[in-house]
This record gives C-alpha cells, structure tokens and sequence, in this order.
C-alpha cells in the first residue's frame, strides 16, 4: 500500500475524533479550481449568487446557471476527515473542494435547506449528494473511497456537502462558520 | 475438448441489426484457438455450456458466439449493447463487478488477447480501470477478482484509481456522463514478455501496443445517478 494512503483500519479509528467536529467552527482553507486539475490555494475569495466562488471553473462551465445546476455551485469539506485521508496540509486542495471547515456537516446536524454563515456570506445546503469518484481514489486511496461511502462515512459527510450561495461577499481563512438556528 | 469460442446471449437475434466494433485486424479469423496447447488451460467452456438464459441477470449468461455471423475481432458484452449505458452493477455506486465481454478470434498468428477498460471522458494516462492480460480463451465472465492472478490464464495489473490492488477498479465518475472504451489486443505472444506483478498500467499497455495483431472496441456510458 502507498505510504500515502490510509488504511480502513485507521480511517476508522478517527471517526470518533471526527464524529466530534464542532456545530461552531472556522473556515481553515479556500481553494478554486480555475481548470481541471488545476487548484489556486487562497486566504480570501468573493461568492456570488450566480458566479459561486470566484476564478473557480464552475462559473465557466454554467454562465447561466439553472435552478439545478445552483444545486452543485461549491462545497465544504470537514477538514479532520480530509487532513487523515490527506496526510498533509499541502494535499488538501487535491479533494478539489472550495471551502474547507472545522465544523460537523453530518445529517443529525445539517440538512438540505439549512443555511450556514460563513462570515459574512450566507450559504444554503443543496439536496444534492456528494460523492466520491475514481479521482478521489487514485489520489487518496481505494480504502478512503469506500471508507466516505460507507453508511458511517455518509451519516457523517465524509466527502462534503453541496451548496449554494445566497447571501454574497468574500470569505476570509479564519472566518467563523455557524449554521443559522431558525434560517 | 473445450468449445473455442462463445455466444452472447439476446445480441444476435438479428444479424443485420449488428454493428461491428471498430477493428483494425489484418487478416481472416482462423476459427480454432490461439494455440493448441491452451485446450488444457483454465477457462469456463464447461461452466458456460451449463448455463441458461434463465440462470439469472444478464450479465450472468454467457452462451456460445457463432464465429460466422461475427465480423473479425469483434468484441460484445451481453451487460450493454456498443455505445449503449453501462449498469450499475459495474460502477462504485453498485456491486463494482468487472464486465462480462465475449469476442470471436484474432488473425493468423495470435497467441493471446488482452482486455483494457479506459474512461475517455477522463482522457490522459491515469484513465485506466482494468488492464487483464495472458488471455487465451474468447471471453471474461463472471466477476475479475482483485487478485494478480485474473480469470483464466490471465494476469492483471492495478488501475489508474486503485494502485494498491489488482483487477477491476469500478466505473466512478464525478458528476456527469462519462464514456468507456473496452479494447480487446490480440497479440502475438503469451505470455506477454517484459512484466510483472509490478508493471504499471499503462507499461503493460505499451507491450500490447507493441505485440499487437488486431484490436477491437466496445463502447459504453455511464451517468451518476
């Protein structure tokens, strides 16, 4: 096995340590995608309505987004599930998320329709599910794959979550991340 | 004696209804097998003569192909029809079980065959989720193990996705449809010098490319559900 990839075994062992990620947390990377395989590492980003996260390819490849491709404008990612399946804070980018938090996405705690403040930006959680690929294998691993499918890995969103931006403006590395209570 | 050759099952009800695959062999079929001495050699004649159409889901029946309605070094699997949608049960949001693929013989000369499964839309070199070797039937059925050793005679490398183990990585696209080239290599020589158990994908790919008499294609797509 590539000294890279995590085994099942200690995937495993963290999920407690991840299952106990805070309701309240920080926004802790920013990362856009400007074209396949590419990644800009960032400590601020613009979100629009429309656009998404600025200079990342999602904007190029729906200038007129519909209602169903809203559903997929970014996503967040736990970082204490990404930093073991990682191995590293200079691989985190390669999960190809945009914003990535210390904060429990799980299903006990945010639901499609939920929205989450990201400083000053307002987010709202998409039904649409996040899933790992091939890609997400070749570059983590076929155990962390089918670790984030697992029924565990899916209660806890593992592999992130989408959603779509309806209250604008820029996200900074630090800013707290919070689900709005009653939103 | 063992059949040399195998039908798929629901796909020739009509002979004008069939499309061949793209191949580029050089030379008429010879209609016995690669080698003589590949009679003893493992393979499924005997498993494939028992079953019958009503033996379970597609992909389970695997019956002979009459190598006179068959153009030269066509392959076909009985779980999608050519450019047809690849199911479920061969992708990550299934049972990731390899394909059944059945095919009529090679030109003169060919010793072997050789299976690759490359994701097209992905492009590039690490697009490779099967690479099965050292074939000397006419077919893959059942499901690849995860082992060197593959069905068969055959050997098999990792994939561009799954480097820790051999055989089969499952269809996983990101969002969206992403197309599947099936290539079948008939090759002139088995077993297939220059690897090992440690050759890379696409080094296993480069010997086949330089062994090569023929190849055929199958094409398939599947789309995230």
């Amino acid at each position: 096995m590539s000294d890279r990839h995590r085994s099942r075994d200690t995937l495993d062992a963290a999920l407690p340590t991840i299952a106990s990620s805070p309701r309240s947390g920080r926004l802790q990377a920013i990362v856009v995608r400007p074209d396949t395989d590419l990644r800009d590492d960032l400590t601020a980003c613009r979100l629009s309505e429309r656009g998404g996260a600025e200079g990342d390819r999602w904007s190029k490849r729906h200038p007129d987004p519909s209602a169903k491709d809203l559903e997929s404008q970014l996503t967040l990612i736990n970082t204490r599930a990404l930093a073991l399946v990682a191995g590293g804070r200079d691989r985190w980018a390669l999960a190809g998320d945009q914003l990535y938090v210390d904060l429990d996405l799980s299903v006990d705690h945010l639901a499609p329709g939920d929205r989450v403040r990201v400083g000053g930006v307002v987010l709202e959680i998409t039904p649409k599910p996040h899933r790992g690929c091939s890609k997400f294998a070749a570059r983590f691993g076929a155990d962390a794959l089918a670790w984030l499918a697992s029924p565990e890995g899916e209660r806890l969103r593992l592999r992130g979550i989408y959603a779509r931006v309806v209250v604008p403006g820029e996200v900074h590395v630090g800013d707290a991340v919070a689900k709005l209570v009653g939103a | 004696m063992r059949l040399g050759f195998v039908l798929v099952t629901g796909l020739f009800t009509s002979i004008a209804a069939i499309g061949a695959c793209s191949s580029d062999s050089t030379s008429a079929p010879p209609k016995t097998s690669p080698e003589a001495s590949n009679a003893s050699d493992g393979g499924a004649g005997e498993d494939a003569a028992t079953l019958t159409p009503d033996a379970g889901p597609r992909d389970a029946y695997v019956a002979p192909i009459d190598p006179d309605v068959l153009a030269p070094m066509e392959i076909r699997s009985p779980a999608f029809d050519d450019n047809g949608d690849i199911p479920i049960l061969h992708t990550c949001d299934g049972g990731g079980q390899s394909f059944p693929l059945a095919w009529s013989p090679g030109p003169a000369g060919t010793k072997g065959y050789a299976v690759v499964v490359t994701d097209a839309t992905l492009g590039g070199t690490d697009n490779v989720h099967w690479v099965v070797y050292d074939i000397s039937d006419y077919y893959l059925l059942g499901n690849a193990p995860s082992t060197y050793k593959g069905p068969g005679t055959s050997l098999q490398t990792p994939s561009s996705f799954a480097t820790e183990t051999f055989g089969f990585s499952p269809l996983c696209p990101p969002v969206g449809t992403h197309s599947y080239v099936v290539t079948l290599y008939a090759v002139s020589e088995r077993p297939l010098a220059g690897v090992t158990s440690a050759s890379a994908p696409r080094d296993v790919i480069a010997k086949l490319e330089a062994k090569k008499l023929g190849t055929a294609t199958l094409k398939g797509k599947y789309l995230r559900p």
